[in-house]
């Protein structure tokens, strides 16, 4: 099945073709990476796909349903989440409460029985911190469940959002360079996190810089060069595609 | 759980402080100060799940408070409709203003939200101000006691109860919200709205939820003010007053329920003790804003509160 | 015919009051995205000074004004010094709050200093009404109207022809290449505070002998000088002119062919339905925000 389907998508900002007539399915289940050069338009495509941007052009289907006119809150209560390049952590709440916030399409929302605070509300907020501190022993974070956002080494933020995007139980999970800033033990640890999501579950794509990391995870691969498709395939049917080799790898291949 | 201590505590204490505290007064007029402390908190209560949890800004709020207050004073006095019907006729007409200017105006960000807000406070006070076979223009109109079937509330110790326990319900209820799935996703807001997006928190809904509740709150505050006073003057209604509330919400502390009554107390309280300095109030209160926003950007609670658990 | 033309005149008068006012708040938020709701109290420290320098030391208004011009503009630069930098990486409502908290400290200052009462300037060239095509024009109007003539040329001028104004241009648009290029951006902020202050002042004075000046005229001047920049679009320095001129003219019609006692509502009106269909104003840009 495909989780994701993009059709002739296409986003311009002013004169700048950020992405332009992109087409390729990513299947269920698998690790998928976007790489490409600097401005290649990975994270403009992660947005078109969260529903931060509208595209000029195009369609995206979510597991076969379109959702090119859907709101980003309403994609993400059909199972789509991801992490950002620059952290959206929200410091001004505890780390604990990042990753329960993440819960929120499965959390009891009734305004009036909020505001009385009835028992289906208490069993609900317990039920979601539990799931919550499961989660933040799950992605390594367990010295930090009693911390507040704020406090959090850079490293732990970005497994911390990871545990938000999580929260929400996705059946896709959008990674936005979740190595970058990483020293290669963090970057090590990130790999076995993504491999225990995926694992469990969980369709993973990753935009992502470190070739080491992408070469070694990835079950599949879409290469993008100024904002088009230019390969696809294994890890190692990239990695010898010439067209790529000339447009990126260089001697960063490992 | 571990939140739920500090919650009940806060909550306790305030109960025993206002049950103790008439035993400190020397006469009526501190009877009367506690009221309209009480009443100040009960709209920075309100307010203040607008500007400190949910991150946005009014600069137009005693409009919804005089609104309420009017709308008491005129279905009271000029229809004869019984006192509590109105109050509750008053906010849910309020909370439909609200809701109806609020999808609009939230789509603003920063300065914008602030004029626009501003705009509809002023154009409340305006009108209210012209309308004067209606409202009785600036001189101001009395108000009937407010009255449950035969039992009529008059009196300033009584009063001092009814808005005692008035602010005891209005900080648990807001509690309530801060600690619950609604109110995380209000400060998910806050925090940073692309990524509440992403998690399925739909923004634009929670921000006008949070402004109909904070205008609610603002509509009944004016009501039951109305009602104590007998009186009601287009002051209530002015941009100052706004700013008053902004003021005791910064100074207590933003995102703090319990900084909220603070900062309404403190504010309230003071001039009265400076009396004598009536001139300097503009200059005293500018400056507080100044120096509070500069300083201790989180306002007095939350920044007392962090001095004290470094501490620890 | 007359009476359209009277009401015309009037708008066009107060108009430029609005429009000066509306011109600091470009000039300020141009060089800092500080929206300065103090912007008001220049303009009522412009009146009120010259008033009190007439009373107190004797000066004509000739030499008084320039000096209440001066001490607006100190006041403009003690702000940024002492309110705004200090908060320079705040956010946004932090900074709406400051800068809201300094024009109550202001007013307060000048309630203690120079008291409650209302203070009118002399007319500069007498009262005598001019009769243009049956509708009695104040001498005052032109004053006013000229004084916006004068600023817009001369800042005209200052941007395009001086190396200080294209630096405080090339601040605006693009603040960090402007430090790059080794322009001091705080002396730049500085000189822009001091520069709306004085504008600000400028009108304070004009309008002074036409409506009077008192502690707080400076609120509701001030506010409506924030729409003039907004309805303009809050980036365009001359945008917040034509603004300022449409929402005189607006609120002049308004007063003479509706209500006198609404006046004040029709501004706000009309700020909220740019505010809610077109935020960015006639001449404003559109931003978008990088994730």
């Amino acid at each position: 099945m495909n989780i994701l389907r993009i059709e002739g998508l296409a986003k311009k900002f002013g004169g700048v073709h950020a992405v332009e007539d992109l087409t390729f399915a990513l299947e269920a289940g698998r690790i998928h990476s976007i790489i490409g050069p600097n401005g290649a338009g990975k994270t403009t495509l992660f947005n078109l796909v969260s529903g931060v941007y509208t595209p000029t052009r195009g369609r995206i289907f979510f597991a076969d349903q379109d959702v090119t006119a859907l709101p980003p809150a309403q994609r993400a209560r059909l199972g789509l989440a991801r992490t950002f390049q620059n952290l959206q952590i929200f410091f001004n709440m505890s780390a604990l409460e990042n990753v329960m916030v993440g819960r929120h399409r499965h959390l009891d929302c009734r305004l009036l029985h909020s505001l009385l605070r009835l028992p289906a509300i208490v069993r609900s907020d317990q039920a979601a911190r539990a799931k919550a501190v499961e989660l933040m022993r799950f992605v390594g974070l367990e010295s930090y469940i009693d911390a507040d956002a704020d406090a959090m080494p850079y490293g732990g933020l970005k497994r911390l959002e990871i545990a938000r995007a999580l929260a929400a139980e996705p059946r896709l999970l959008l990674l936005d360079e979740p190595a970058a800033g990483l020293n290669p033990a963090e970057t090590r640890e990130i790999d076995e996190l993504i491999k225990r999501v995926a694992a469990a579950g969980t369709t993973v794509v990753l935009v992502e810089h470190d070739m080491k990391l992408v070469m070694g995870i990835s079950d599949h691969i879409v290469v993008l060069d100024y904002g088009r498709r230019l390969a696809e395939g294994s890890a190692a049917e990239v990695r010898a595609n010439p067209d790529v080799i000339r447009a990126y790898l260089g001697a960063s291949a490992a | 759980m571990r939140l739920l201590t500090p919650r009940m505590g806060g909550l306790l204490a305030l109960a025993v402080v206002i049950a103790v505290l008439p035993a400190f007064f020397p006469n009526k007029f501190y009877y009367d100060i506690a009221i309209k402390t009480g009443i100040n908190a009960i709209v920075c209560i309100g307010l203040n799940l607008l500007i400190g949890y949910a991150g946005q800004i009014s600069l137009g709020h005693a409009g919804f408070y005089a609104l309420g207050a009017y709308g008491s004073a005129v279905l009271t006095a000029r229809l004869g409709w019984p006192g509590p019907v109105a109050m509750v006729v008053g906010a849910a007409a309020v909370g439909l203003l609200a809701f109806v200017v609020a999808r609009p105006i939230l789509r603003l960000r920063g300065h914008y939200l602030a004029m626009a807000t501003l705009g509809l406070g002023i154009i409340v006070a305006i009108v209210i101000n012209r309308e004067i076979p209606l409202t009785g223009g600036p001189d101001g109109m009395t108000v009937p006691a407010l009255a449950f079937g035969d039992w009529r509330v008059t009196g300033t110790q009584t009063w001092y109860w009814v808005i005692g326990g008035a602010v005891l319900l209005a900080v648990w209820l807001a509690l309530n919200i801060v600690d619950s799935g609604v109110g995380r996703a209000l400060r998910a807001v806050h925090g940073s709205e692309v990524a509440a997006e992403t998690v399925g928190v739909d923004t634009t809904r929670y921000k006008v939820l949070v402004f109909v509740i904070s205008a609610v709150f603002a509509s009944l505050a004016g009501s039951l003010f109305v009602h104590a006073e007998r009186f009601v003057t287009p002051v209530e209604a002015d941009f100052l007053r706004s700013l008053e509330f902004v003021t005791m919400v910064v100074l207590g502390g933003m995102a703090s329920t319990f900084g909220a009554v603070v900062g309404a107390t403190i504010l309230t309280v003071l001039p009265q003790a400076l009396a004598g300095f009536q001139d300097y109030e503009h200059l005293a209160l500018g400056a507080i804003l100044m120096g509070i926003m500069i300083f201790l950007p989180k306002g007095l609670v939350p920044s007392l509160a962090a001095q004290w658990r470094r501490r620890r | 015919m007359a009476e359209f033309l009277q009401f015309l005149v009037s708008g066009i008068t107060i108009g430029s009051i609005y429009a000066l006012v509306g011109l600091g708040f470009a000039m300020i938020y141009n060089a800092s995205n500080v929206i300065n709701f103090a912007q008001g109290e220049f303009v009522t420290i412009g009146g009120m000074a010259t008033v009190s320098l007439m009373a107190g030391t004797g000066l004509p208004l000739i030499l008084a004004a320039p000096v209440a011009i001066m001490i607006a503009a100190l006041v403009g630069l003690a702000l940024e010094k002492f309110a705004v930098e200090p908060a320079r990486n705040a956010d946004v409502i932090t900074l709406i709050i400051i800068t809201i908290g300094a024009s109550i400290f202001i007013r307060g200052g000048i309630e203690v200093l120079l008291g409650k009462d209302f203070h009118r300037l002399p007319a500069f060239s007498g009262d005598t009404p001019i009769m243009v095509g049956g509708a009695a024009i104040q001498p005052q109007s032109l004053w006013v109207i000229g004084a916006l003539v004068l600023v817009v040329v001369a800042l005209r001028w200052f941007f395009d022809r001086t190396r200080l104004g294209k630096a405080v241009l090339a601040t605006s648009h693009n603040r960090l290449a402007a430090q790059l290029v080794g322009i001091n951006v705080r002396t730049i902020l500085l000189i822009s505070f001091g520069l709306s202050a004085a504008v600000g002042a400028l009108a304070g004075i004009m309008t002074a002998p036409i409506t009077l000046t008192r502690y707080d005229v400076g609120v509701m001047l001030g506010l409506k000088g924030f729409s003039a920049a907004i309805l303009g679009g809050l980036g365009s320095s001359f945008g917040a002119v034509a603004g300022g001129l449409a929402l005189g003219v607006a609120e002049a019609m308004a007063a003479g062919y509706v209500s006198s006692a609404y006046k004040d509502v029709v501004a706000f009106i009309i700020i909220l339905g740019v505010l809610f269909f077109r935020p960015t104003g006639f001449f404003g840009g559109k931003g978008v925000e990088r994730v």
